[in-house]
């Protein structure tokens, strides 16, 4: 597919680089000759140099013939602009990231007058993320999908835990039927279990069940933590508004602490309950007047990565149980797996993973199937994405037993009539059924890809 | 370095070259001659490019110094198998005047070291101008368009092997840009083969004269090149394919595209059309009165002018003897070349803009020093970087020619034979002046000269760069 990307920023740079090597003819818009140079030593695409909102510009980049046009700049109005521009002149779909939730919250006028296909606010997908998180504490990561009750966490199995030493087919078996265990990632490899696995310490394993379902497998594993009611944010960034309102809404307490005087009478200004402390966070003692010791959730979302990262390692050590860091630079996430188990979150690589699901639903929809969701679980290697069975899937209408699914594949989820269950041998899709399917290492981009 | 990238794309490159072979060996069959030369060159090739092949990369990772060691290794080695049917067949019996004749073929240089061209047999003589063909577009520009390689860095190795000042695609993916490249390259070849068809040329002279055209090369399957047959058909013919090779293939796109329009907005091909028609029209004034009137004037002129400024090297008439003038104004136009993105070879029309333009910049700072401008081309302003490579790349380039001439006067020939030698290998065009005239060849010089010339058109083809880094004991240490 033909697509144009403005914007070669965090966001834009990663969503093109992905787009690239699933084999899409990019084309990048960008003002500044460097950083389109860099960008086009770094993957296979066309450059074009100029702003993103002029017509000129979009014309040499060829943005009306180009099937997605993904505006990612850090200027919405810009992005906006260049959108309605882009679809003018006759692009199939246009993406728009946009920072000021006003813009959004209006619901879907704004999305309908733009004609746009898809609106990202990547400050607010993070603090969505983070407070689904921080309601799972255990949890380092969960994913949720479309029209689907069933969730897909993912945790790392603690030393106390009962799981340590365990092999899957002695789960109990009332529990089995209700929890699948979908991915194990164990030293940097990851594998889609059977049932002669056995679990160890230290492993981080993706489970796949009913929320309440999932509250009594961690509370049998010994495992289970309370969702956080106490939680303290570092820094006052977009993110941090949109995760107080998150969290207030379900009856958290938070606190803010930010730096800057003006920033915290602008948020005190937006937040009605939350405590703003204006002051230096880097400081142990102001983390402490703040009462650091009595949090059960610590989210640390400054600019700067190494202070998230050294900040969250201490509220650990003084014993909160939940400790979220807001990472930028992907590298240092890589490093910090063995170091730092706890959660990490990167903004554009979210929003990457979202324009990238909803690209792969454009490209591979078919009447074998349509994509509906996607999401990385862990590090880069295992995907869990959401299909939508067509009426001439190979596999539709037959038992999962009988379909011969290639290794590494595993169907984990599956949503008929609004009702969401886990499959068994004995289940046969359906069209119309939607499926979420795991798989490490093996592309899969339709429903077909996963039969051998 | 990622040596296992390295060696996993020259596998792929001898194995390419492998291929190609069967063209000529085609060839030799149809001619009832040997087939073996060609067969024992392939063994080789196949086994250690098969071998090489098998070295899978761990990571794909190529930057810019990989792309300068793939380009320069693959050329060398090329050059080294394909030299081996002419030693084989008996053809040119020393290894190193086969050496020269082949990179001479593969640098679409057209220097040649054989006294009696129409003695070489039917096969060997293919494979000689099919050389000027695959190294016209680039061999690894031709791997890039036919195998799936990784793409995200191969652009790489296409900025090393293509030459230019800078590179720019045609469409997002390198791959497809090598395929719209090599089928614009076909087209034109097999265009130009009809042509001279129809021209009253044999089938396999036609095919021959437009891979040598093709590649800008200059090879002929005749003693006396395209003045053996003596048709201002075929002249013309020849010097307007000559001129189109010389062109930058980006405007061939354009025009596939239909913006025909958009090519007459390029600086660097009305500077370039600008030189022939001045060069033609002082040329043709100039040598009217020994060629018989200003017609005649004209048609040599357009003919040697374009063959010498599109690097090719064909010659109609013995340039040698013409007027101090016209002779001086071919040897400028040796140094101009074509243009970026063209087969061409020499310091490519672009660069002497810029380098032109540069001079005028230093002037005019002289006279205002605190003035502040930007040199501008194609419309818009060159980067500072962008003015440095040129200068840069000019002057290395005459510090090459001086070396060359300095290495061939070792053999005591005259100054002008040694200058143009090695400013006619340098730039790739073929035949100088002098000695090396059109009507006669390269077969007198030493080994050592001869070694010299090779490395000088392998300097010229792949734009000084790659073929030097390959001396760098910096680039091969581990970092």
């Amino acid at each position: 597919m033909k697509i144009v990307i403005a914007g070669t920023g965090k966001v834009g740079f990663t969503v093109a680089q992905r787009l690239c090597r699933e084999g899409h003819d990019i084309t990048l818009i960008d003002e500044k000759p460097e950083v389109l140079e860099a960008a086009s030593n770094a993957m296979d695409a066309m450059i074009c140099c100029g702003s993103c909102a002029a017509p000129s510009v979009l014309r040499e980049a060829e943005a009306g013939k180009c099937e997605v046009f993904i505006a990612a700049t850090g200027n919405d109005e810009a992005n906006l602009v260049a959108c309605q521009f882009a679809r003018r002149m006759g692009a199939g779909h246009t993406i728009a990231r946009l920072r000021n939730q006003q813009y959004l919250d209006s619901g879907e006028s704004l999305r309908e007058i733009m004609d746009l296909s898809l609106a990202i606010n990547p400050d607010y997908v993070t603090a969505e993320e983070i407070s689904r998180v921080l309601q799972f504490p255990a949890a380092t990561q969960v994913d949720s999908f479309p029209d689907c009750e069933l969730e897909i966490v993912t945790f790392r199995i603690p030393e106390r835990s009962r799981l340590n030493g365990l092999a899957l087919k002695r789960l109990p078996p009332e529990r089995e039927k209700k929890v699948l265990v979908c991915a194990v990632e164990r030293g940097g490899r990851v594998q889609i279990p059977d049932g002669n696995f056995v679990l160890q310490a230290g492993d981080s394993i993706s489970v796949t069940a009913q929320p309440k379902t999932l509250r009594k497998f961690f509370e049998a594993m010994g495992a289970y933590q309370k969702p956080a009611k106490n939680v303290l944010i570092l820094g006052g960034s977009r993110i941090a508004v949109y995760l107080t309102q998150l969290l207030e809404a379900t009856g958290v307490s938070v606190t803010i602490i930010e730096s800057s005087n003006e920033r915290c009478q602008k948020l005190a200004e937006l937040l009605q309950d939350a405590d703003v402390v204006c002051a230096d966070g880097t400081d142990t003692t102001v983390l402490a007047q703040s009462g650091i010791q009595d949090a059960d959730g610590f989210v640390a979302l400054t600019n700067i990565d190494e202070e998230n990262i050294i900040l969250s390692m201490y509220a650990e050590k003084l014993g909160v149980e939940k400790v979220v860091s807001k990472i930028n630079n992907e590298k240092f996430t890589d490093l910090l797996r063995d170091v730092f188990p706890d959660t990490t979150l990167s903004p554009k690589n979210l929003v990457a993973e979202r324009i990238e699901g909803y690209v792969r639903g454009l490209a591979h929809a078919s009447d074998k199937s349509t994509i509906e969701a996607l999401y990385y679980l862990g590090n880069r290697d295992v995907t869990a994405t959401e299909f939508v069975v067509g009426a001439k899937a190979a596999c539709a209408c037959k038992t999962l037993m009988e379909l011969r699914l290639k290794p590494g594949v595993l169907i984990s989820a599956v949503v008929r009539g609004g009702k969401s269950f886990l499959p068994d041998g004995k289940t046969a899709l359906q069209p119309g059924d939607k499926a979420v399917v795991i798989t490490a290492g093996s592309s899969v981009v339709t429903l077909d890809d996963i039969l051998t | 370095m990622n040596y296992r990238v390295v060696c996993n794309i020259l596998g792929k490159v001898l194995l390419a070259e492998a291929i190609l072979l069967l063209l000529p060996m085609t060839a030799a069959l149809w001619y009832h001659e040997s087939v073996l030369p060609f067969l024992w060159t392939m063994l080789p090739l196949a086994l250690l490019g098969g071998g090489l092949n098998f070295i899978k990369p761990r990571s794909n990772s190529l930057f810019a110094r990989e792309g300068f060691v793939v380009v320069g290794l693959s050329w060398v080695l090329m050059s080294a198998f394909g030299a081996l049917p002419f030693v084989l067949s008996g053809d040119i019996p020393h290894y190193i005047d086969a050496l020269f004749e082949t990179v001479s073929g593969f640098t679409t240089t057209g220097s040649s070291i054989l006294t009696d061209v129409e003695a070489m047999s039917r096969g060997c003589m293919f494979w000689r101008l099919f050389t000027h063909w695959v190294g016209g577009m680039g061999v690894l520009v031709f791997i890039a368009a036919i195998l799936p390689v990784s793409g995200d860095h191969y652009i790489h190795v296409m900025r090393a092997e293509v030459p230019g000042p800078t590179v720019s695609k045609l469409v997002p993916k390198a791959r497809k840009t090598a395929r719209i490249l090599y089928l614009i390259y076909l087209g034109l070849t097999l265009l130009e083969a009809i042509f001279l068809l129809c021209g009253g040329m044999s089938f396999y002279d036609a095919i021959l004269h437009a891979f040598a055209t093709a590649g800008t090369g200059g090879f002929s399957t005749r003693g006396a090149s395209i003045a053996a047959y003596d048709s201002v058909y075929i002249e013309m013919v020849i010097a307007t394919f000559m001129l189109l090779f010389g062109c930058n293939f980006n405007l061939f796109y354009l025009i596939l595209l239909g913006q025909a329009r958009a090519i007459f907005k390029s600086e660097e091909l009305r500077v370039f059309l600008a030189i022939i028609a001045a060069a033609v029209l002082t040329i043709a004034l100039n040598i009217r009165g020994s060629v018989g009137g200003f017609a005649q004037g004209l048609r040599y002129a357009y003919f040697q002018v374009t063959t010498i400024i599109s690097t090719t090297g064909f010659a109609t008439c013995d340039f040698d003897k013409w007027p101090e003038l016209s002779r001086w104004i071919l040897v400028l136009l040796m140094f101009a070349g074509g243009c970026a993105g063209s087969t061409a070879g020499g310091l490519k029309i672009s660069r002497v803009i810029i380098f032109f333009k540069s001079y005028l910049y230093e002037l005019k700072q002289l006279i205002l020093p605190t003035r502040v401008k930007r040199i501008w081309f194609e419309g818009k302003a060159v980067s500072d970087q962008t003015v440095r490579s040129v200068l840069v790349y000019f002057q290395v380039y005459m510090f090459i020619i001086a070396l060359g001439v300095l290495v061939l006067s070792l053999d005591g020939r005259d100054l002008v034979t040694n200058l143009t030698a090695s400013i006619a290998c340098m730039s790739n065009i073929g035949p100088g002046l002098s000695l090396v005239g059109p009507t006669g060849n390269f077969t007198f010089f030493s080994i050592p000269s001869k070694l010299m010339l090779i490395l000088e058109m392998l300097l010229g083809r792949l734009e000084i760069f790659p073929v030097l880094f390959l001396f760098a004991p910096s680039v091969w240490r581990k970092r």
